[in-house]
């Protein structure tokens, strides 16, 4: 029997099912930035990427097969994201996105600097349609190949292709314009 | 297609690290998620009080964040290379007399963000089914192998066998404790350790579980570390720990404690090699 047909439906026994605990280990960071980038504003961010890995923990019983693993576990990030995102603008009216990044401590400079990197690449990402964006995330963010990409999405290949060509150059674009406003007002 | 320029090549780079989570976030998460999984049908506690919600679960709470922080750090999300190798490689030529080679260490293609493809592979009990039995194995000695179900003794192959899968599972916990001390995490790393030593409770590298509390509790100024350490490098006088407990519990810094390392010992320096 494999590991993954014995996964009960409550954690009652815990620590014997290692799979969800390396699932939730190694994927819990793709889950956050995903989730962050297809517009889970940070307010719900904690509740959608719990969503995320209890989707999974009574899924995992059904599920077979390591090459889909990404593929179903993309598939529900992106259903809980737009849910949560949908859920949450509709009873608020979304901050501007400068205030919805995460407040950051005082940290030296290379730590500045990559927060200024991440706002500048989660505003841009927020600004392309969704189709663009997941793209964009996937490619460009978390670096997959464009036919893991492709059938992350489900997308066709030359399809893919063609939103991460348009994705790049208005990545281009704005990473152009940011830099000149940066060096005119440095 | 275009390719990317350095610049944005780097924003992108830096902006993937500062968009992920931080530890505070997996483990805060983990605390809301536990909660909401183990929850009786039709009581699931509201997500956001998850964290604050306490009930009799915690002894599960508890055990499963030991075993996710501990697969987390196994996971290798910052890229870390080997701990203990001189130690153990030691170790294990001297007591298995086989293949004194230790098994590559996951390598991680990442930095702090770990993607499914590469991580999922990585996961060692998602990849190593073999290793599934020896999670918890139980240890080494002949004289407690199991018998079986016709009152047999298992062979001696495979007596080797599971004293080399239970070695292995060591070591990998090893790794994790070494990888904590390395990242200033002495807490972790005891907690690391107290899980091995559940585990395995009679494993087979005692001396690096004693030099790895002892950095640990040196990190953390514990009372006893420093006499302990002093211990250990007595009874250890040639170990390849030596050098580092020396230095991490700062044994040196009084003249009358400087200690020479012993000839012919390569003390496993890991924090360069990450």
């Amino acid at each position: 029997m494999s590991q993954l047909d014995i996964l009960p439906e409550s954690v009652s026994t815990g620590p014997k099912h290692p799979e969800f605990t390396a699932i939730y280990a190694n994927y819990f960071a793709f889950v956050w930035r995903c989730l962050r980038t297809l517009g889970v504003p940070d307010r719900g961010l904690d509740d959608a990427v719990q969503e995320v890995f209890i989707v999974v923990h009574r899924g995992l019983a059904g599920f077979r097969g390591e090459s889909q693993l990404r593929t179903w576990l993309y598939g529900i990030v992106r259903n809980v994201a737009y849910k949560q995102a949908r859920r949450v603008r509709r009873k608020e009216r979304a901050e501007p996105i400068d205030d919805q990044m995460r407040s950051s401590e005082p940290t030296p400079s290379e730590r500045a600097e990559e927060a200024q990197a991440a706002n500048f690449v989660h505003r841009f990402a927020l600004g392309l349609d969704h189709k663009k964006r997941e793209i964009f995330m996937l490619a460009m963010v978390e670096q997959f190949s464009i036919p893991e990409v492709a059938e992350m999405t489900g997308v066709p290949l030359n399809t893919a292709y063609t939103r991460l060509r348009a994705a790049r150059a208005e990545f281009r674009a704005a990473l152009e314009r940011h830099r000149g406003a940066h060096d005119s007002t440095g | 297609m275009t390719r990317l320029d350095d610049a944005e090549a780097q924003v992108l780079e830096q902006a993937r690290r500062a968009l992920g989570p931080t530890m505070q976030d997996q483990e805060r998460v983990l605390q809301s998620l536990l909660v909401r999984i183990s929850a009786p049908p039709g009581t699931t506690p509201s997500p956001s009080n998850g964290v604050r919600a306490k009930s009799a679960t915690w002894p599960l709470r508890a055990g499963w964040s030991v075993v996710v922080i501990g697969a987390i750090a196994l996971s290798g999300g910052l890229g870390y290379r080997t701990g203990f190798e001189a130690g153990i490689a030691k170790q294990r030529s001297g007591n298995l007399g086989t293949n004194a080679s230790l098994p590559a260490p996951p390598e991680p293609s990442r930095e702090a963000a770990p993607t499914p493809v590469a991580t999922a592979e990585h996961a060692p009990r998602m990849r190593e089914p073999d290793h599934e039995s020896v999670s918890h194995p139980p240890v080494t000695h002949v004289d407690n192998a199991p018998h079986t179900a016709s009152g047999a003794r298992p062979s001696a192959e495979s007596v080797v066998a599971i004293e080399k899968l239970g070695l292995d599972e060591e070591v990998r916990q090893l790794r994790r404790v070494e990888r904590a001390i390395r990242e200033s995490n002495p807490r972790f790393a005891l907690v690391l350790l107290e899980e091995l030593e559940q585990a395995i409770p009679k494993g087979q590298l005692q001396e690096e579980r004693d030099a790895a509390r002892i950095m640990a509790s040196c990190q953390l100024d514990a009372d006893d570390a420093v006499a302990d350490a002093r211990t250990f490098i007595k009874k250890h006088g040639s170990s390849a720990y030596r050098s580092r407990v020396v230095e991490i519990c700062r044994l040196a810094s009084a003249p009358s404690e400087r200690i020479s390392p012993a000839p012919g010992t390569d003390a496993p320096e890991m924090e360069n090699q990450r």
